[in-house]
């Protein structure tokens, strides 16, 4: 016992000065050290690229239940749908509910043949909030090709005729032939299709929004050479002040 | 084994076959504590940065059987996105398009690479349906409801992120439960007119109410429309918001 004193008195200040480790244990360290970054940098990749992996799902939960949902797959039907398409000629419930002018936009004479609705039906009043939904459908569904004023420069018609296909330039809506068509050709026309304008019926499944748009574009028919004294008074006097300046120009 | 008696040995070091603890292992105490300490904070980096969300869900971005592009169709062409998702104002789910939507340009339009477009006619022909691949997917015990969000002037941006910028679709947000809950607390930080919903790049301070405070910041506008918003749209109280059967029925 009187030796161990001695002993750890005279090693002690050596091992405050430097202990020195062995070689695997600073490998170890190093290695560790090293490798930490590698679990880090897959990470660092995760969260700022795309990839077109499926998702990672660290916990499953029942997040994934064996029941199908809208528009999935399913085997047990040969065309993969796992939703039944409705039988051809299926009419929605209510879908057929109002006069035919309302429905169709026509009605048939004794000799079954089409009389176009002249006006809007009984069930449509023009009003300013059908003709703000009318501009709104209107934006979605026909400015793409007949274009924002409805002179047909939308932007899909523009790149389409740019292309150089068969495509057939959309149609002038505030020319006059399509000013004098009946209220209900129009509204046909848009459920339907003309030429080689596709239906627009499934894309417009309520049949007072293609009224609404019936409405906004015979709007649109009106606005386009509406003399200035209809104009509210601000837009009244840019007109006046650009017609003016165009009397300059020239 | 004889014992040595208790006042014999003059040094430990003379004894065989003993073993000493070598000086170095005085460094693992310190190397554990470092070790376990550092592992510590190292294991609550990984889990953090790693099991979020943003790791594990941002950024999918399957690849379709026909590369549609958003990009030019709702950026460039500017189709608002109704034009194809028909169903989002009146139903839970915003359906994919028909194959009929894209043939009512396609029947005609002469394209870049028609490949493309011949998988379009081929299904358009056989009936059978493009099997475009879900980006947008929540739990199955998530009850989401496209109509609710939209016809109370959530944007589609505000969920889909900057979808007229994606050649490719991608998932650029979330959609955890947290991530949820941050617009269930406080819908007015992300509320829009109804009339922007579809809007790519609609911002609040350009909103007319604002018409002279040019330099209004886009956080101070926001609160104030959507708070104003929040109100006209009826939009339900945060204790309805954030409760279990609001989104899980």
């Amino acid at each position: 016992m009187s030796s161990q004193p001695t002993t750890t008195s005279s090693a002690a200040p050596r091992g405050r000065r430097r202990i020195k480790p062995p070689f695997w244990l600073v490998s170890i360290l190093i290695i560790l050290v090293i490798a930490s970054w590698i679990p880090l940098a897959v990470i660092a990749r995760a969260r700022v690229s795309k990839s077109p992996l499926p998702r990672i799902q660290l916990i499953q939960d029942m997040d994934r239940q064996p029941v199908y949902k809208t528009q999935q797959t399913s085997p047990v039907f040969s065309d993969g749908r796992a939703m039944r398409m409705p039988i051809a000629g299926t009419v929605g419930r209510g879908d057929l509910r109002g006069s035919d002018n309302y429905v169709m936009g026509y009605t048939l004479d004794d000799k079954g043949q089409p009389q176009w609705a002249v006006d809007f039906p009984q069930e449509i009043t023009v009003d300013d909030a059908l003709l703000q939904r009318g501009r709104q459908r209107y934006d979605i569904y026909c400015l793409p090709c007949h274009g924002a004023d409805g002179i047909g420069d939308g932007p899909v018609n523009q790149r389409a005729v740019e292309l150089r296909g068969s495509w057939i330039p959309a149609a002038n809506l505030v020319d006059a032939a399509i000013r004098e068509r009946p209220a209900g050709h129009l509204f046909n026309t848009i459920s339907r299709g003309i030429r080689s304008m596709p239906p627009y019926g499934e894309q417009l499944p309520h049949l007072r929004d293609r009224w609404a748009i019936v409405a906004y574009v015979r709007a649109l028919q009106v606005s386009h050479d509406a003399p200035i004294n209809l104009l509210p008074a601000k837009l009244k006097q840019r007109a006046q002040a650009d017609q003016a300046r165009q009397k300059t120009g020239n | 084994m004889a014992e040595t008696p208790p006042t014999a040995p003059a040094s430990l070091d003379a004894q065989p076959n003993r073993f000493i603890f070598p000086r170095w292992a005085n460094l693992l105490l310190p190397f554990i504590i470092v070790m376990a300490v550092g592992g510590g904070l190292y294991a609550t980096l990984i889990v953090g940065l790693g099991f979020s969300p943003q790791a594990t869900d941002v950024g999918y971005m399957p690849e379709q059987p026909v590369p549609y592009s958003h990009e030019l169709h709702a950026g460039k062409l500017g189709i608002d996105c109704r034009y194809c998702h028909t169903t989002v104002e009146d139903a839970a789910f915003a359906a994919s398009p028909p194959t009929q939507t894209c043939m009512n340009c396609h029947t005609n339009v002469n394209v870049a690479n028609p490949g493309n477009i011949q998988k379009i006619k081929e299904s358009w022909n056989t009936g059978m349906p493009v099997q475009w691949v879900k980006v947008h997917d929540l739990p199955d015990y998530v009850f989401f409801n496209h109509s609710a969000h939209v016809n109370k002037g959530v944007g589609c941006a505000t969920c889909h992120g900057q979808v007229d910028q994606m050649p490719t679709v991608y998932q650029a947000k979330e959609l955890s439960m947290s991530w949820c809950l941050t617009c269930h607390r406080e819908p007015e930080k992300f509320l829009r007119p109804r009339d922007q919903v579809t809007n790519m790049k609609w911002s609040a301070k350009d909103h007319p109410m604002f018409a002279d405070q040019p330099d209004i910041a886009e956080s101070v506008a926001q609160l104030e429309l959507g708070k104003k918003l929040k109100v006209e749209y009826q939009v339900r109280d945060t204790q309805y918001m954030q409760s279990c059967s609001t989104c899980h029925r």
